[in-house]
């Protein structure tokens, strides 16, 4: 191949040094107090950092901002006890290999989603079902399961060639659609579809009424060139985050109401306040925000009905989700917990996983919690079966079961 | 300590990334960024991967990922007419047109085609390597590589070097 190879050093001769080792450095610095701080850039992070703060518009689009009064007040009072979980593996298809991931799940813990790594034409994504396992027809390359409503029904996304795509499987049939370029995020249980148009976080968002329903554009707050929705709860309500810029981490969070319009908009009170949506539920919202700088995240509770902002006594700095039962799923690189008041939970590792060994880099992610808590899920990184060294890992799907 | 040691680790190998990070991408201010993100990433774990020993591999495996990321995060804007090109000699004419044809060929292809083509052929890397740094088997290594070179005829015709690449690889 060495004249391909010749041609690519031609080309590659038209490249610059770019001497970023200085900025690196800094950057890795800060990338290592954020993991400090926030320790966990589950979903919320993925979606975007939305900066939500102290400052809270209680009007629509162009309305001023006005203080939100933070009142501690205790967890809700719904929380059921819960004691001790207990962890396994998921179960894949026979004859797959083990690396699995689990990114999905209904609100009441029967239905998961993810994907499978076979090394042939086998399809890939998962399905469970009270723990049973299939698998779906797989579409388009790197497909997965992005979420699941209490039918069954879940959203795919994938790629043809380079433009994302998002399917929704329902009763066996895998449903295409509108729009190019379209990633679906979240879906309520009416079948109420909502995500984002355009190259991953400088996508508008849009929202699409119905399986065969064109995409419809929801506003974006003033100033935001973009926004990713997260949640859409079976009431229409829809939340996600906007920013300014397509790399800009410092947004704000924003909530459109069942008609499509602007409902309220958040915004940082501090230029260091990251925050991220971690829950939507038929009467409330959850949202955290932290400072890059300051170890110490804050936890509010958004009323849908009234506006008001309840800041919560939450102080674990790992918040990644919030269960419309007042659970807060708190996750650090070594541990992971369900807290509710002065309740904590520990969550244990499944066999196999270590997060001590410096050789390896352990990979444990909680992607979805039950509404009553009691169902936990994600995935871990455990040691490749055919490694004698015990050095190669592979990421395997997982369960938390509380009672 | 750890700072010194991650310069000297980076200032021996810039040149050589700052060729991989613009053939994966095809724009100057996106090689940088990449490049830049990738090393903050090894940057942020730097101690403990250093430990581990194999830096090499894992910074490949943070530059794929990374610009798999990046490209789905933003829509990069390649536009060659962007960068003059240097005005070629008439013995350098033939030399030029191969490269920019080579260049709008590469532009064309998904990340992972483009990826398993710089990893595989200008890095040199083997197959188990480059399955390595880009999570995958060696079987999908062969037939991404199988399908950047088929695209890339199609796409540049003109190039008949491609054509021989292509029994080479999968006589």
């Amino acid at each position: 191949m060495t004249e391909l190879r010749n041609l690519l050093e031609e080309g590659a001769k038209r490249a610059k040094v770019y001497d970023v080792t200085e900025l690196a450095w800094a950057g890795g610095r800060r990338r290592r107090r954020i993991r400090l701080i926030a320790n966990s850039g589950g979903a919320a992070a993925i979606a975007g950092v939305v900066a939500l703060g102290l400052i809270f518009s209680h009007s629509a689009v162009r309305s001023p901002q006005v203080q939100a009064t933070p009142s501690p007040s205790p967890a809700p009072s719904r929380t059921p006890e819960l004691s001790a979980c207990t962890v396994e593996r998921m179960p894949v298809p026979a004859g797959y290999p083990q690396k699995s991931v689990l990114g999905a799940g209904d609100p009441t813990g029967r239905f998961h989603g993810g994907r499978a790594y076979p090394a042939d034409d086998k399809n890939r994504l998962l399905l469970w079902d009270r723990g049973q396992v299939r698998t779906l027809p797989t579409m388009g390359d790197d497909a997965d399961i992005v979420a699941i409503n209490r039918n069954g029904t879940a959203l795919i996304t994938g790629y043809i060639g380079d433009k994302i795509q998002s399917w929704v499987y329902q009763d066996g049939q895998m449903i295409r659609l509108k729009g190019t370029n379209v990633t679906a995020t979240a879906l309520n249980d009416n079948g109420v579809i909502v995500g984002s148009r355009g190259e991953g976080l400088s996508g508008e968002p849009v929202i699409w009424r119905t399986f065969t329903a064109e995409p419809e554009r929801l506003p974006l707050p003033d100033g935001a060139k973009m926004a990713n929705v997260r949640h859409i709860n079976n009431a229409g309500f829809v939340a996600g985050t906007s920013v300014p810029e397509a790399r800009e981490l410092i947004g704000q969070a924003a909530i459109w109401s069942p008609d499509g319009k602007l409902f309220r908009t958040y915004s940082g009170s501090k230029p260091d306040l990251m925050a991220g949506t971690i829950g939507l539920f038929e009467k409330d919202a959850y949202v955290s925000a932290s400072s890059m700088n300051r170890p110490e995240k804050e936890y509010w509770r958004i009323d849908l009905a009234t506006g008001l902002s309840t800041k919560l006594p939450w102080t674990d700095t790992g918040g990644m989700l919030a269960t419309e039962n007042g659970f807060l799923l708190s996750q650090t690189r070594r541990s992971a917990v369900l807290v509710a008041g002065d309740m904590r939970v520990p969550l244990p590792n499944v066999a196999g996983h270590v997060n001590d060994d410096p050789k390896v880099l352990p990979v444990s992610r909680i992607t979805t919690v039950s509404t009553d808590g009691r169902t936990v899920a994600g995935y871990q990184t455990v040691p490749q079966a055919s490694d004698p060294q015990n050095v190669l890992h592979d990421v395997v799907a997982v369960i938390w079961r509380c009672q | 300590m750890d700072e010194d040691s991650f310069r000297d680790f980076v200032q021996t190998r810039l040149s050589r990334l700052s060729r991989v990070a613009y053939l994966l991408t095809g724009d100057h201010h996106a090689a940088e960024d990449l490049l830049q993100n990738a090393l903050a990433k090894l940057a942020s774990r730097w101690k403990q991967v250093r430990k581990d020993g194999n830096v090499d591999a894992y910074l490949r495996k943070i530059l794929y990922h990374e610009h798999i990321s990046a490209w789905r995060r933003v829509k990069l804007e390649r536009s060659h007419a962007d960068v003059p090109e240097p005005a070629p000699g008439p013995d350098q004419m033939e030399a030029s047109i191969r490269r920019i044809v080579i260049e709008q060929a590469l532009a064309k292809l998904t990340p992972r085609q483009r990826s398993v083509i710089v990893l595989r052929i200008f890095e040199d890397l083997s197959e188990a390597d480059t399955a390595t740094a880009m999570n995958c088997s060696v079987g999908t290594v062969k037939s991404q590589l199988h399908h950047a070179l088929g695209r890339l005829r199609v796409l540049a015709p003109e190039l008949d070097v491609l054509a021989r690449e292509a029994k080479e690889v999968f006589a």
